[in-house]
């Protein structure tokens, strides 16, 4: 006898990697950068086998002049392979929101969706209209509820921007001035930030300003200094 | 005739990390079944809310005693008076009892048998039990709310928080008597803990005239996200009332919490109850 209801599923989890590939990010930058979320994958899937009750599913944004997704569908944590990223151009950050934004409307998110993590790396300053972007975002219910993590690469990175991004005063930018922080921060938004999103607790309206309650962030590099 | 079948699971999360299912539910149906009531609760799981198992317990007891007491006072009262007392007095009367009998719990508890325990971590460990407020303490027993009751007269209904009321005809055809609240979005929700919990309650009343439902479902969210869409979710009704008329009640009650258990594993992992108020003359029109 087959159960009540429809089909049953797991709730789907959207990741969304947003990275800056404009030319500042050229050599050891992006390097670092596809090496440490190529790395990654295999932890972020452990994380996807230990809780079924998600489903993640990951987006690849990049910005340069202009913004393209790398895929034109949410890929299954378990189907995902990192392709190296290349460099060239401006920093059109406003452009990348904006298309992130396009994604978060209902649909095509469903109201029954975890709340969507959002993870933005940039050494850069925006050369576009980034806050308009940035509203459209936050006009958004999932942009509001959507769990926004930024890693700034070097100390020439614009991280008021990187602040009013995650629009947070309880999370704050991640500064990564070497490859060593770079690979931590990245594995840590992955797989950390993503198993307490997989399973948000329900909590009374209006109780703290964070929607999830994110985990211990990783230390600051004790290697030295290279961005 | 009004009959009833509970479940309610702990959630494949909740046994995964090791917390109780902090949902709730009673029923209370009358000697001779002329009227049945019954509440579904499902305390937070936030940190801060680290007694809501407690908290979704005490929703559920005090909303059926005060729907009991207002069915027996008011019989044979009009419409319009029964209309008013569930949603002009039951609220207040509800988060007032809810809150009195929460301190009670804590005055007898306290939080310090907490104090070794993982759930102080969440509670911002670190002062004095005389430093909490009220407020906070009301926090740490935090829960939704659903209750129902079903007389021959009339149908009503008041919810506080996520969670869904179905009302199924005997045609089969599925309604959601209360209307979304567009502020329930992602994992947030209204509360009894909250400061304006009392305008925070939503509501349905109908007066029953011939056409009477067939069955009546409560249950907290954790159902309905385990289904892929929304129909899915609404098919449940459509499912239970069939399975009632052709398999029979026992059947559904011997099964049900397999299946509750089954949706949390492959859906939403969240504690799942489900409460079924059911007529039992759907039963007799099929023999």
């Amino acid at each position: 006898m087959p159960l009540p209801g429809g089909e049953l599923a797991s709730r789907p989890l959207y990741f969304f990697w947003i990275c800056d590939c404009s030319g500042s990010m050229s050599g050891q930058k992006i390097q670092s950068l596809n090496t440490a979320i190529r790395e990654s994958i295999p932890e972020m899937k452990q994380v996807a086998d230990d809780n079924p009750s998600g489903q993640i599913l990951v987006r690849v944004l990049e910005f340069s002049s202009g913004a393209k997704w790398r895929n034109t569908q949410p890929i299954p944590v378990e189907n995902f392979t990192w392709t190296d990223l290349v460099t060239s151009g401006e920093t059109e950050m406003g452009r990348a929101f904006s298309m992130v934004a396009e994604q978060l409307k209902m649909p095509p998110m469903p109201e029954r969706a975890l709340p969507p993590v959002l993870v933005l790396v940039t050494d850069g300053r925006p050369t576009d209209d980034y806050k308009s972007g940035l509203n459209q975002i936050m006009s958004l219910p999932w942009g509001k509820k959507a769990v926004r993590i930024a890693i700034g690469i070097g100390g020439d990175c614009d991280f008021d921007v990187l602040e009013e991004f995650i629009g947070n005063s309880e999370i704050k930018p991640l500064q990564a001035n070497n490859p060593e922080a770079l690979t931590r921060y990245i594995k840590w938004a992955s797989t950390a930030v993503v198993k307490d999103v997989s399973a948000p607790p329900s909590q009374p309206r209006g109780q703290g300003s964070v929607n999830v309650q994110i985990g211990q962030i990783p230390a600051a590099s004790t290697d030295p200094d290279v961005w | 005739m009004w009959r009833t079948i509970c479940g309610s699971v702990r959630g494949a999360i909740h046994v995964r990390n090791g917390k109780p299912n902090q949902d709730s539910i009673k029923c209370r149906i009358s000697e001779r079944g002329e009227y049945g009531i019954m509440a579904v609760a499902d305390g937070h799981g936030s940190g801060k809310c680290f007694r809501s198992d407690l908290g979704s317990k005490i929703a559920v007891d005090t909303a059926i005693e005060l729907l009991e007491k207002i069915v027996q006072q008011s019989k044979g009262a009009n419409h319009s008076f029964i209309k008013d007392l569930i949603e002009s007095k039951l609220p207040g009367t509800l988060v007032s009892q809810w809150k009195k009998r929460v301190d009670e719990d804590y005055r007898t508890r306290g939080f310090s048998d907490l104090s070794r325990g993982e759930d102080s971590l969440s509670f911002e460990a670190g002062f004095a039990e005389s430093e909490i407020a009220p407020a906070e303490i009301h926090v740490a027993y935090g829960t939704t709310l659903l209750a129902s009751v079903v007389t021959s007269r009339y149908i009503a209904g008041i919810q506080i928080g996520d969670g869904e009321i179905l009302v199924v005809s005997e045609d089969g055809s599925v309604e959601r008597p209360i209307p979304k609240d567009e502020r329930l979005f992602a994992n947030e929700t209204t509360s009894l803990c909250s400061e304006h919990a009392i305008a925070d309650f939503r509501f349905f009343f109908e007066r029953l005239s011939g056409i009477t439902p067939a069955i009546l479902l409560l249950t907290t969210d954790g159902y309905a996200n385990s289904f892929k869409d929304e129909a899915g979710f609404l098919k449940v009704g459509t499912d239970i009332l069939k399975m009632i008329k052709v398999e029979g009640p026992k059947y559904v009650e011997e099964n049900l919490e397999n299946w509750l258990d089954e949706a949390s594993k492959r859906g939403s992992g969240d504690d799942i109850t489900l409460g079924i108020l059911y007529r039992q003359e759907i039963m007799e029109r099929v023999e």
